[in-house]
Protein backbone atom coordinates (compact mmCIF):
# COMPACT_ATOMS: atom_id res chain seq x y z
CA UNK A 1 0.00 0.00 0.00
CA UNK A 2 1.26 3.15 -1.17
CA UNK A 3 1.84 5.78 1.98
CA UNK A 4 0.59 9.35 1.43
CA UNK A 5 3.08 12.19 1.50
CA UNK A 6 1.43 13.40 4.41
CA UNK A 7 1.73 9.87 6.15
CA UNK A 8 5.43 9.87 5.31
CA UNK A 9 6.10 12.97 6.70
CA UNK A 10 4.64 11.67 9.80
CA UNK A 11 6.60 8.61 9.90
CA UNK A 12 9.56 10.80 9.53
CA UNK A 13 8.89 13.02 12.10
CA UNK A 14 8.66 10.14 14.45
CA UNK A 15 12.13 9.54 13.05
CA UNK A 16 11.25 6.39 10.64
CA UNK A 17 14.39 5.67 8.63
CA UNK A 18 12.50 3.80 6.34
CA UNK A 19 10.05 6.31 5.88
CA UNK A 20 12.72 8.65 4.70
CA UNK A 21 14.45 6.27 2.20
CA UNK A 22 11.18 6.40 0.48
CA UNK A 23 10.36 10.27 0.50
CA UNK A 24 13.53 10.35 -1.31
CA UNK A 25 13.04 7.39 -3.44
CA UNK A 26 9.27 9.44 -4.37
CA UNK A 27 11.94 12.65 -4.85
CA UNK A 28 15.31 12.04 -5.78
CA UNK A 29 14.53 12.65 -9.77
CA UNK A 30 12.90 15.97 -9.26
CA UNK A 31 15.36 17.40 -6.72
CA UNK A 32 18.53 16.07 -8.46
CA UNK A 33 16.70 17.57 -11.62
CA UNK A 34 16.33 21.17 -10.17
CA UNK A 35 19.58 21.29 -8.65
CA UNK A 36 21.33 20.84 -11.51
CA UNK A 37 19.05 23.27 -13.58
CA UNK A 38 20.40 25.68 -10.99
CA UNK A 39 24.30 24.93 -10.64
CA UNK A 40 24.42 22.67 -13.78
CA UNK A 41 26.89 20.80 -12.22
CA UNK A 42 26.07 17.32 -11.76
CA UNK A 43 28.44 16.79 -8.65
CA UNK A 44 27.29 19.89 -7.01
CA UNK A 45 23.38 18.95 -7.50
CA UNK A 46 24.26 15.74 -5.97
CA UNK A 47 25.62 18.19 -2.84
CA UNK A 48 22.64 19.54 -2.59
CA UNK A 49 20.26 16.41 -2.91
CA UNK A 50 22.32 15.33 0.08
CA UNK A 51 22.06 19.05 2.11
CA UNK A 52 18.16 18.76 1.15
CA UNK A 53 17.33 15.37 2.83
CA UNK A 54 19.71 16.32 5.50
CA UNK A 55 18.16 19.19 6.44
CA UNK A 56 14.74 17.50 6.28
CA UNK A 57 16.19 14.55 8.51
CA UNK A 58 17.85 16.83 11.32
CA UNK A 59 14.47 19.70 11.41
CA UNK A 60 12.17 16.38 11.27
CA UNK A 61 10.50 17.35 14.82
CA UNK A 62 10.10 20.71 13.88
CA UNK A 63 8.73 20.64 10.21
CA UNK A 64 4.63 20.93 9.45
CA UNK A 65 3.92 18.33 6.98
CA UNK A 66 0.47 19.78 6.22
CA UNK A 67 2.03 23.14 4.27
CA UNK A 68 1.21 23.44 0.40
CA UNK A 69 2.74 20.67 -2.01
CA UNK A 70 5.27 18.63 -0.30
CA UNK A 71 6.81 18.79 -3.77
CA UNK A 72 7.24 22.78 -4.02
CA UNK A 73 8.41 22.60 -0.15
CA UNK A 74 11.34 20.16 -0.82
CA UNK A 75 12.31 22.44 -4.44
CA UNK A 76 12.13 25.38 -2.48
CA UNK A 77 14.26 24.02 -0.21
CA UNK A 78 16.66 22.54 -2.85
CA UNK A 79 16.37 26.36 -4.34
CA UNK A 80 17.52 27.89 -1.20
CA UNK A 81 20.66 25.74 -0.83
CA UNK A 82 21.52 26.08 -4.57
CA UNK A 83 21.25 29.82 -4.57
CA UNK A 84 23.85 29.69 -1.25
CA UNK A 85 25.81 27.29 -3.74
CA UNK A 86 25.62 29.95 -6.34
CA UNK A 87 26.35 32.88 -4.72
CA UNK A 88 29.25 31.13 -3.05
CA UNK A 89 31.02 30.17 -6.45
CA UNK A 90 30.35 34.09 -7.80
CA UNK A 91 32.07 35.42 -4.76
CA UNK A 92 34.93 32.63 -5.79
CA UNK A 93 34.65 34.45 -9.50
CA UNK A 94 33.97 30.97 -11.21
CA UNK A 95 30.90 32.47 -12.31
CA UNK A 96 31.14 35.48 -14.73
CA UNK A 97 28.15 37.95 -13.27
CA UNK A 98 28.14 40.15 -16.60
CA UNK A 99 27.31 37.17 -19.29
CA UNK A 100 23.45 38.33 -20.25
CA UNK A 101 22.81 34.17 -20.98
CA UNK A 102 24.15 31.02 -20.38
CA UNK A 103 23.63 28.00 -22.11
CA UNK A 104 23.87 25.02 -20.35
CA UNK A 105 24.60 21.43 -21.30
CA UNK A 106 22.22 18.50 -19.44
CA UNK A 107 22.28 14.57 -19.51
CA UNK A 108 20.23 13.04 -22.03
CA UNK A 109 16.87 12.64 -21.19
CA UNK A 110 15.97 9.47 -18.96
CA UNK A 111 13.39 7.00 -20.49
CA UNK A 112 10.50 8.60 -18.19
CA UNK A 113 8.22 6.62 -16.14
CA UNK A 114 4.41 7.64 -16.97
CA UNK A 115 3.93 9.86 -13.99
CA UNK A 116 6.94 11.53 -14.81
CA UNK A 117 5.23 13.04 -18.59
CA UNK A 118 3.00 15.58 -16.28
CA UNK A 119 6.20 16.84 -15.05
CA UNK A 120 7.07 17.20 -18.46
CA UNK A 121 4.27 19.24 -19.41
CA UNK A 122 4.42 21.49 -16.48
CA UNK A 123 7.75 22.14 -17.42
CA UNK A 124 7.56 23.00 -20.59
CA UNK A 125 4.88 25.14 -19.59
CA UNK A 126 6.40 27.45 -17.51
CA UNK A 127 9.28 27.12 -20.03
CA UNK A 128 6.81 28.52 -22.64
CA UNK A 129 5.52 31.18 -20.50
CA UNK A 130 8.92 32.55 -19.72
CA UNK A 131 10.51 32.44 -23.49
CA UNK A 132 7.62 34.20 -24.37
CA UNK A 133 8.52 37.38 -21.94
CA UNK A 134 10.65 39.99 -23.85
CA UNK A 135 14.37 39.83 -22.72
CA UNK A 136 14.20 42.71 -20.92
CA UNK A 137 11.48 41.34 -18.38
CA UNK A 138 12.67 38.00 -18.96
CA UNK A 139 16.73 37.85 -17.61
CA UNK A 140 15.93 39.87 -14.88
CA UNK A 141 13.47 38.05 -13.10
CA UNK A 142 15.22 34.52 -14.39
CA UNK A 143 18.51 35.82 -12.67
CA UNK A 144 17.01 37.08 -9.40
CA UNK A 145 15.00 33.96 -8.93
CA UNK A 146 17.51 31.58 -10.53
CA UNK A 147 20.63 32.70 -9.58
CA UNK A 148 19.75 34.76 -6.22
CA UNK A 149 21.11 38.36 -7.73
CA UNK A 150 19.05 41.03 -5.62
CA UNK A 151 17.50 43.96 -7.44
CA UNK A 152 20.56 46.17 -7.00
CA UNK A 153 23.02 43.67 -8.49
CA UNK A 154 20.48 43.63 -11.39
CA UNK A 155 20.15 46.95 -12.00
CA UNK A 156 24.10 47.46 -12.26
CA UNK A 157 24.91 44.58 -14.05
CA UNK A 158 22.35 45.86 -17.18
CA UNK A 159 23.34 49.48 -15.83
CA UNK A 160 19.77 50.05 -15.48
CA UNK A 161 18.21 52.60 -12.78
CA UNK A 162 16.94 50.02 -9.52
CA UNK A 163 13.17 51.36 -10.35
CA UNK A 164 13.50 50.02 -14.30
CA UNK A 165 14.47 46.69 -13.00
CA UNK A 166 11.30 46.84 -10.57
CA UNK A 167 9.07 47.60 -13.25
CA UNK A 168 10.44 45.11 -15.75
CA UNK A 169 10.27 42.35 -13.31
CA UNK A 170 6.55 43.58 -12.54
CA UNK A 171 5.24 43.59 -16.09
CA UNK A 172 6.97 40.21 -16.89
CA UNK A 173 5.41 39.08 -13.37
CA UNK A 174 1.98 40.14 -14.56
CA UNK A 175 2.59 38.44 -17.53
CA UNK A 176 3.34 35.23 -16.34
CA UNK A 177 0.45 35.09 -14.03
CA UNK A 178 -1.73 35.62 -16.88
CA UNK A 179 -0.07 32.68 -18.40
CA UNK A 180 -0.59 30.92 -15.30
CA UNK A 181 -4.31 31.14 -14.59
CA UNK A 182 -5.02 30.13 -17.77
CA UNK A 183 -3.06 27.07 -17.83
CA UNK A 184 -5.03 26.32 -14.58
CA UNK A 185 -8.47 26.63 -16.42
CA UNK A 186 -7.35 24.86 -19.32
CA UNK A 187 -6.63 21.96 -16.68
CA UNK A 188 -9.80 22.53 -14.35
CA UNK A 189 -12.14 22.25 -17.73
CA UNK B 1 11.45 53.55 3.15
CA UNK B 2 7.89 55.26 2.10
CA UNK B 3 5.00 52.45 1.74
CA UNK B 4 4.75 53.32 -1.82
CA UNK B 5 8.59 52.13 -1.84
CA UNK B 6 7.32 49.08 0.16
CA UNK B 7 5.22 47.93 -1.70
CA UNK B 8 6.93 47.95 -5.21
CA UNK B 9 9.00 45.21 -3.72
CA UNK B 10 6.50 42.73 -3.77
CA UNK B 11 8.12 40.72 -6.78
CA UNK B 12 11.38 40.72 -5.60
CA UNK B 13 10.09 39.36 -2.31
CA UNK B 14 8.55 36.78 -3.84
CA UNK B 15 11.37 36.16 -5.86
CA UNK B 16 14.13 35.66 -3.22
CA UNK B 17 15.57 39.38 -4.65
CA UNK B 18 15.78 41.12 -1.58
CA UNK B 19 18.50 41.70 0.71
CA UNK B 20 17.79 40.46 3.84
CA UNK B 21 17.40 44.07 5.31
CA UNK B 22 15.20 44.81 2.88
CA UNK B 23 13.04 41.44 3.56
CA UNK B 24 12.55 42.50 6.70
CA UNK B 25 11.30 46.03 6.37
CA UNK B 26 9.29 44.76 3.61
CA UNK B 27 7.82 41.39 5.71
CA UNK B 28 6.87 43.97 8.21
CA UNK B 29 4.91 46.25 6.09
CA UNK B 30 3.34 42.91 4.82
CA UNK B 31 1.78 42.43 8.29
CA UNK B 32 -0.38 45.70 7.90
CA UNK B 33 -0.76 46.14 3.75
CA UNK B 34 -4.03 44.12 2.54
CA UNK B 35 -2.91 45.02 -0.95
CA UNK B 36 0.29 42.95 -0.19
CA UNK B 37 -1.09 40.13 1.26
CA UNK B 38 -3.20 39.55 -1.37
CA UNK B 39 -0.62 40.22 -4.08
CA UNK B 40 2.12 38.36 -2.69
CA UNK B 41 -0.26 35.21 -2.73
CA UNK B 42 -0.97 35.17 -5.99
CA UNK B 43 2.35 35.93 -7.07
CA UNK B 44 3.62 33.44 -4.64
CA UNK B 45 2.13 30.59 -6.99
CA UNK B 46 3.95 32.13 -9.69
CA UNK B 47 7.12 31.59 -8.59
CA UNK B 48 6.17 28.34 -7.73
CA UNK B 49 5.61 27.89 -10.49
CA UNK B 50 9.29 28.58 -12.43
CA UNK B 51 10.24 25.79 -9.57
CA UNK B 52 9.12 23.17 -12.64
CA UNK B 53 11.34 24.92 -14.82
CA UNK B 54 13.87 21.78 -15.33
CA UNK B 55 14.14 18.81 -17.06
CA UNK B 56 14.49 15.42 -15.11
CA UNK B 57 17.31 13.81 -16.07
CA UNK B 58 19.26 10.33 -15.32
CA UNK B 59 20.87 10.13 -12.04
CA UNK B 60 24.26 9.53 -10.88
CA UNK B 61 25.16 6.18 -9.87
CA UNK B 62 24.96 5.02 -6.49
CA UNK B 63 23.75 8.51 -5.32
CA UNK B 64 20.91 7.01 -3.24
CA UNK B 65 23.73 5.18 -1.12
CA UNK B 66 25.63 8.03 -0.74
CA UNK B 67 22.98 10.44 -0.19
CA UNK B 68 21.56 8.06 2.69
CA UNK B 69 25.03 6.91 3.87
CA UNK B 70 25.44 11.01 4.85
CA UNK B 71 21.82 11.45 5.81
CA UNK B 72 21.66 8.75 8.45
CA UNK B 73 25.68 8.69 9.10
CA UNK B 74 24.98 11.60 11.19
CA UNK B 75 23.57 10.47 14.29
CA UNK B 76 25.38 7.36 13.85
CA UNK B 77 28.05 8.58 14.83
CA UNK B 78 29.45 7.45 18.36
CA UNK B 79 30.33 10.38 20.76
CA UNK B 80 33.75 10.08 22.25
CA UNK B 81 35.27 8.66 18.99
CA UNK B 82 36.33 11.94 17.78
CA UNK B 83 39.47 11.43 16.01
CA UNK B 84 39.86 15.01 14.61
CA UNK B 85 39.17 18.54 16.31
CA UNK B 86 39.31 21.35 14.88
CA UNK B 87 42.83 22.68 14.83
CA UNK B 88 41.72 26.22 14.44
CA UNK B 89 43.82 28.43 12.19
CA UNK B 90 47.13 28.04 12.20
CA UNK B 91 49.94 29.73 10.12
CA UNK B 92 51.74 27.61 7.84
CA UNK B 93 51.20 25.39 4.83
CA UNK B 94 47.84 26.48 2.84
CA UNK B 95 45.90 24.70 0.37
CA UNK B 96 47.62 26.60 -2.27
CA UNK B 97 51.09 25.81 -1.26
CA UNK B 98 50.35 22.00 -0.71
CA UNK B 99 53.62 20.21 0.10
CA UNK B 100 52.50 16.85 -0.72
CA UNK B 101 55.10 14.15 0.75
CA UNK B 102 54.00 12.08 -2.23
CA UNK B 103 51.93 12.50 -4.82
CA UNK B 104 48.64 10.68 -4.31
CA UNK B 105 48.42 12.95 -1.11
CA UNK B 106 45.61 14.71 -1.91
CA UNK B 107 42.31 13.31 -3.17
CA UNK B 108 38.98 13.29 -3.32
CA UNK B 109 36.87 11.03 -0.32
CA UNK B 110 34.12 8.99 -0.52
CA UNK B 111 31.35 9.92 2.22
CA UNK B 112 32.36 9.04 5.70
CA UNK B 113 30.03 7.63 7.66
CA UNK B 114 30.54 5.96 11.63
CA UNK B 115 28.82 3.85 13.54
CA UNK B 116 28.14 3.13 17.31
CA UNK B 117 29.17 0.53 19.26
CA UNK B 118 26.47 -1.95 18.89
CA UNK B 119 25.75 -1.72 22.90
CA UNK B 120 25.15 2.57 22.38
CA UNK B 121 21.84 3.67 22.01
CA UNK B 122 21.33 6.12 19.04
CA UNK B 123 20.85 8.71 20.38
CA UNK B 124 17.78 11.08 18.90
CA UNK B 125 19.23 14.25 18.13
CA UNK B 126 23.27 14.03 18.25
CA UNK B 127 25.40 16.46 18.41
CA UNK B 128 27.99 16.35 15.38
CA UNK B 129 31.41 17.70 15.97
CA UNK B 130 32.72 17.51 12.68
CA UNK B 131 31.08 14.87 10.52
CA UNK B 132 28.60 16.62 9.09
CA UNK B 133 28.07 15.76 5.50
CA UNK B 134 31.39 15.40 3.94
CA UNK B 135 31.02 16.96 0.42
CA UNK B 136 34.91 16.27 -0.22
CA UNK B 137 37.47 15.40 1.86
CA UNK B 138 41.47 16.35 1.28
CA UNK B 139 44.32 14.94 3.62
CA UNK B 140 47.46 16.95 3.35
CA UNK B 141 50.37 15.59 4.32
CA UNK B 142 52.97 18.25 5.58
CA UNK B 143 55.91 18.64 6.90
CA UNK B 144 55.37 15.59 9.56
CA UNK B 145 52.09 17.37 10.17
CA UNK B 146 48.73 15.44 8.96
CA UNK B 147 45.79 18.49 8.06
CA UNK B 148 41.91 17.10 7.18
CA UNK B 149 40.59 19.89 4.62
CA UNK B 150 36.89 19.17 4.73
CA UNK B 151 35.29 20.88 2.17
CA UNK B 152 31.74 21.16 2.31
CA UNK B 153 28.98 23.19 0.27
CA UNK B 154 29.45 26.83 -0.31
CA UNK B 155 32.02 27.13 2.60
CA UNK B 156 35.89 27.64 1.80
CA UNK B 157 37.86 24.33 3.38
CA UNK B 158 38.04 24.00 6.95
CA UNK B 159 41.01 22.69 7.98
CA UNK B 160 42.08 20.56 10.69
CA UNK B 161 45.19 19.15 12.15
CA UNK B 162 45.15 15.37 12.73
CA UNK B 163 48.39 15.74 14.31
CA UNK B 164 52.17 15.11 13.61
CA UNK B 165 52.41 11.82 11.34
CA UNK B 166 54.14 8.54 12.94
CA UNK B 167 53.91 6.49 10.92
CA UNK B 168 52.62 5.59 7.07
CA UNK B 169 52.26 2.16 5.54
CA UNK B 170 50.65 0.47 2.73
CA UNK B 171 48.16 -1.54 3.42
CA UNK B 172 47.84 -5.35 1.95
CA UNK B 173 45.16 -5.82 -0.40
CA UNK B 174 43.04 -8.32 -1.16
CA UNK B 175 41.43 -7.14 -4.59
CA UNK B 176 43.65 -6.32 -7.69
CA UNK B 177 43.67 -2.69 -8.58
CA UNK B 178 42.33 -1.34 -5.35
CA UNK B 179 44.76 0.17 -2.61
CA UNK B 180 45.04 1.54 0.48
CA UNK B 181 47.88 3.85 2.08
CA UNK B 182 47.08 4.05 6.26
CA UNK B 183 48.20 7.11 8.16
CA UNK B 184 48.78 7.01 12.06
CA UNK B 185 48.69 10.77 13.27
CA UNK B 186 49.52 11.31 17.02
CA UNK B 187 47.74 14.85 18.51
CA UNK B 188 47.52 14.99 22.10
CA UNK B 189 48.10 11.53 23.18
CA UNK B 190 45.55 10.46 21.05
CA UNK B 191 45.92 8.52 17.77
CA UNK B 192 44.34 8.93 14.53
CA UNK B 193 43.72 6.31 11.60
CA UNK B 194 43.48 8.12 8.05
CA UNK B 195 43.64 5.43 5.31
CA UNK B 196 43.15 6.81 1.90
CA UNK B 197 41.55 4.19 -0.53
CA UNK B 198 41.72 4.00 -4.54
CA UNK B 199 40.16 1.68 -6.99
CA UNK B 200 37.54 0.07 -4.43
CA UNK B 201 35.06 -1.61 -6.21
CA UNK B 202 31.56 0.27 -5.81
CA UNK B 203 29.22 -1.45 -3.03
CA UNK B 204 25.83 -3.00 -4.65
CA UNK B 205 22.72 -3.23 -3.02
CA UNK B 206 23.29 -3.40 0.69
CA UNK B 207 26.85 -3.50 0.93
CA UNK B 208 29.66 -1.31 2.71
CA UNK B 209 32.92 -0.67 3.75
CA UNK B 210 33.91 -1.28 7.14
CA UNK B 211 37.05 -0.23 9.09
CA UNK B 212 37.85 -2.98 12.39
CA UNK B 213 40.67 -2.59 14.95
CA UNK B 214 41.95 -6.01 15.55
CA UNK B 215 43.69 -7.27 18.57
CA UNK B 216 44.53 -11.44 18.88
CA UNK B 217 42.01 -13.05 21.50
CA UNK B 218 39.26 -10.55 21.37
CA UNK B 219 36.45 -9.63 18.95
CA UNK B 220 37.16 -6.89 16.22
CA UNK B 221 36.32 -3.35 17.09
CA UNK B 222 34.34 -1.60 14.32
CA UNK B 223 36.07 1.76 13.71
CA UNK B 224 33.38 2.93 11.26
CA UNK B 225 32.09 2.08 7.96
CA UNK B 226 31.84 3.89 4.54
CA UNK B 227 31.24 3.91 0.89
CA UNK B 228 33.24 5.01 -2.21
CA UNK B 229 33.40 8.30 -3.60
CA UNK B 230 33.28 8.45 -7.89
CA UNK B 231 36.10 6.39 -8.85
CA UNK B 232 36.36 4.04 -6.21
CA UNK B 233 37.86 7.10 -3.83
CA UNK B 234 37.91 7.23 -0.18
CA UNK B 235 38.94 8.66 2.61
CA UNK B 236 38.25 7.03 6.19
CA UNK B 237 39.36 8.81 9.56
CA UNK B 238 38.60 7.52 13.12
CA UNK B 239 40.34 7.38 16.48
CA UNK B 240 42.78 4.35 16.83
CA UNK B 241 42.00 2.58 19.75
CA UNK B 242 45.28 1.90 21.65
CA UNK B 243 46.43 -1.49 21.95
CA UNK B 244 45.21 -2.90 18.82
CA UNK B 245 48.08 -4.25 16.59
CA UNK B 246 46.19 -4.92 12.95
CA UNK B 247 43.84 -2.91 11.11
CA UNK B 248 41.35 -4.51 8.42
CA UNK B 249 38.78 -3.62 5.90
CA UNK B 250 36.13 -5.63 5.09
CA UNK B 251 33.45 -5.49 2.40
CA UNK B 252 30.14 -6.13 4.67
CA UNK B 253 26.61 -7.13 3.19
CA UNK B 254 25.06 -4.96 5.33
CA UNK B 255 25.32 -1.52 6.87
CA UNK B 256 25.57 -1.88 10.87
CA UNK B 257 27.56 -5.80 11.16
CA UNK B 258 28.70 -5.84 14.97
CA UNK B 259 31.10 -8.75 13.68
CA UNK B 260 32.76 -8.67 10.11
CA UNK B 261 30.68 -11.26 7.99
CA UNK B 262 32.28 -9.58 4.66
CA UNK B 263 35.06 -10.61 2.22
CA UNK B 264 38.49 -9.05 4.25
CA UNK B 265 39.70 -6.45 1.79
CA UNK B 266 42.88 -5.09 3.08
CA UNK B 267 44.90 -5.37 6.29
CA UNK B 268 47.74 -3.66 7.78
CA UNK B 269 49.91 -4.58 10.78
CA UNK B 270 50.64 -1.36 12.67
CA UNK B 271 53.52 -2.93 14.73
ZN1 LIG C 1 2.07 47.20 0.42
Amino acid sequence: MTRTDEELMRDIAEGSRAALTELYRRYERPVYGFALRMVRDSQAAEEIVQDVFTRIWKARDSFNPSSASLRTWMLTIAKRIAIDYIRSRQRRGTLALDSEEKTYDVPDRAALPDEMASHADTSRQIRQALDSLPSDQRIPIERMYYEGLTQQEIAEILSVPIGTVKSRIRLGMEKLRRQLTSVEMEETL
Amino acid sequence: MDTQELCSMREAYVLDGLTDEERRHFEEHLKTCKECQQEVTALQEVADWMLYDFDEVEIPDGMESRVLASVFGDELFEEGSVAIRSGGAKTGSAMDSRPAVDSGSAMDSGHIVRIPQASRPSRRTSVLRWLTPIAASVLILAGGSAYLYRQSLGLSPLRESVGTVQAQLPMTAVTKGSAAVLTVADRLSQQSLLIRFSGLPETKGSQIYQVWAIRPGQAPKSLGVFYPGRHGQALFASVLPKGYPTVAVTLEPHAIDKQPEGKKMFVANLT
